[in-house]
């Protein structure tokens, strides 16, 4: 910090920022009587339209009590970090998940359903990734080059297929979607998955390996054994796959 | 093609914007905290867009008037933007948005004192020196006052004397200024020190009561800014770069043309035997 600034300049700042921060009007120094509140209108306006923006299916999961009364809580006691406006609702998980009891017991699905909805705004606003310059073309004797602009989010509610107002605890289970960034569009899709497809993937891609080589373990694993089967199952999801531009296919 | 006249770049205008030639400013503005770290849809239009025109800055968060530490880490991700986009103009404002380690997100006003001038004119200069170039600094509108111990003029031109750093001369921003703490914009504007002067801005703004003007830059530019601005320009001694500011409530952009087409007539009126800037 600087050595210039005095303690009262210094005080009579952070009284105003504290002031935008909770809405508790402050004695500040010479200020024009019945002005002050613009500030905090403003600055919570500001903070309010950043967060209803990132996460509209949580402000329609909640009361609007509920939702007012957390980001308030938010904005005042926690120090926001992001100096860019667009990523500070990342911030409000953390802040939910170890600040916000009540919620989060009222609703078991509100911490993964933040998450979720971050998820978008983040693969929507990430900076590019480089791409392989490899494809896929034959889709069992081949590893499959995948969209590295892609994750599977393993959920323990079905968020990506049902309301998240009509969840329940009855729901929990494990859930997998795959979410990407779509190379042409620059679109975000989110897709439900299988197990055993949510599998494949990801044996696929931490093994660098293709599905014939995979065999064994599927038989063993999921206990498959007809071939021809399986490949009449694999083949349409992995044209499917192909067409959203999540494996890159030289088709 | 506008010489003198840029607009502030949107997301709101989509595609069009560039599709067609309704609006064709000399420059377009780009508030980087949009923008850094940015990648698929956004940056491709962003590309295109810096392709077609010369990129201006007008940064959000770096808060120099604020007692928390200048963010580094932040402004090397803005030093790198700047060389990325071959940013023209870095401007900020004249206020603070951070304290106490929290972001606030918008723009509050700095105590008008001595020891706030010392503070953030040698915060500037760090800032020119890591950025190897003048920092612009916009005047900003405020609706009160917070423990001044001298006026406004007063506060920025010892900052400008101090920093060395150039002005954003935001004429909507007096207006609203000389409005709302009544005083006459044209004694400021005479007062204040011209020779600074790198960049105007013209905007709209909302007025909410008899005696309160919010800078909303959701509307467009009034007559009396049109006019406070054509006073303020002939005080220039050369041409600067004018952004018409349209943040909220955007119109269509014939609207946004004719706005930018009438400061530029006023630009040509007053510079026409000058060369252009852009
Ligand atoms: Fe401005």
């Amino acid at each position: 910090m600087s050595h210039a600034l005095h303690n009262d300049t210094l005080e009579q700042q952070r009284l105003l920022a504290k002031y935008c921060r909770d809405g508790v009007e402050p004695q500040l120094k010479d200020v024009t009587k019945g002005r002050l509140h613009n500030y905090r209108r403003l600055v919570f306006g500001v903070v309010r339209e950043a967060l209803s923006i990132t996460y509209p299916l949580t402000v329609n999961l909640l009361t609007a009590k509920e939702w007012t009364v957390l980001i308030q809580e938010f904005f005042e006691s926690h120090h926001c970090q992001d100096p860019q406006v667009w990523k500070m609702p990342f911030e409000l998980i953390e802040y939910a998940e170890k600040n916000q009891p009540v919620l989060t017991k009222k609703y078991p699905h509100l911490i993964e359903l933040l998450n979720f909805e971050w998820k978008e705004v983040e693969y929507y606003m990430m900076p590019d990734e480089a791409f392989p310059k490899e494809s896929t073309t034959d889709f069992w004797n081949e590893r499959w080059v995948f969209n590295p602009e892609s994750e599977i989010l393993n959920l323990s509610y079905p968020l990506h297929v049902k309301n998240a107002r009509f969840i329940s605890i009855t729901d929990r289970g494990q859930y997998f979607c795959l979410i990407f960034r779509q190379p042409k569009t620059f679109k975000v899709k989110f897709l439900g998955l299988s197990p055993f497809f949510a599998w494949l993937i990801t044996a696929i891609q931490n093994g660098q390996t293709n599905i014939s080589d995979l065999l064994p373990t599927i038989k063993l694993q999921f206990g498959i054994t007809d071939v021809e089967q399986l490949k009449q199952n694999i083949h349409p999801f992995f044209n499917k796959l192909c067409a959203d531009g999540m494996i890159i296919s030289s088709k | 093609m506008s010489k003198y006249v840029g607009i502030g770049y949107r997301k709101d205008f989509g595609s069009a914007f560039l599709e067609s030639d309704i609006l064709d400013p000399a420059f377009v503005e780009v508030a980087p905290e949009n923008w850094v770290d940015v990648g698929g849809y956004w940056k491709k239009e962003l590309s295109k867009v810096a392709n077609k025109f010369p990129i201006y800055t007008h940064g959000l968060s770096l808060s120099i008037g604020s007692p928390d530490p200048i963010d580094w880490g932040f402004l090397k991700r803005i030093k790198a933007f700047i060389q990325e986009w071959d940013v023209q103009v870095y401007s900020e404002h004249l206020s603070y948005s951070k304290c106490d380690n929290a972001h606030i997100y918008d723009l509050l006003p700095i105590p008008f004192r001595e020891d706030a001038v010392k503070h953030i004119s040698q915060r500037i200069k760090e800032v020119q020196d890591f950025l190897g170039r003048k920092l612009v600094i916009e005047i900003v509108s405020y609706y009160t006052p917070v423990a001044a111990e001298m006026s406004e003029v007063e506060f920025i031109n010892s900052i400008l004397k101090e920093s060395d750093c150039e002005l954003l001369f935001d004429i909507n921003n007096i207006y609203v200024n000389a409005f709302n703490h009544n005083y006459d914009p044209k004694q400021f504007i005479e007062q204040l020190d011209l020779s600074s002067v790198k960049y105007i801005h013209m905007a709209g703004h909302e007025k909410v009561s008899d005696d309160l003007i919010i800078d909303t830059h959701g509307q467009a530019i009034i007559d009396p800014v049109y006019d406070l601005f054509e006073h303020a320009i002939s005080k220039l001694n050369e041409p600067v770069p004018v952004l018409l500011e349209r943040d909220f409530n955007i119109p269509e952009m014939e609207e946004l043309a004719i706005e930018m087409n009438r400061l530029e007539g006023i630009c040509q009126k007053q510079w026409s035997h000058e060369s252009c800037i852009a």
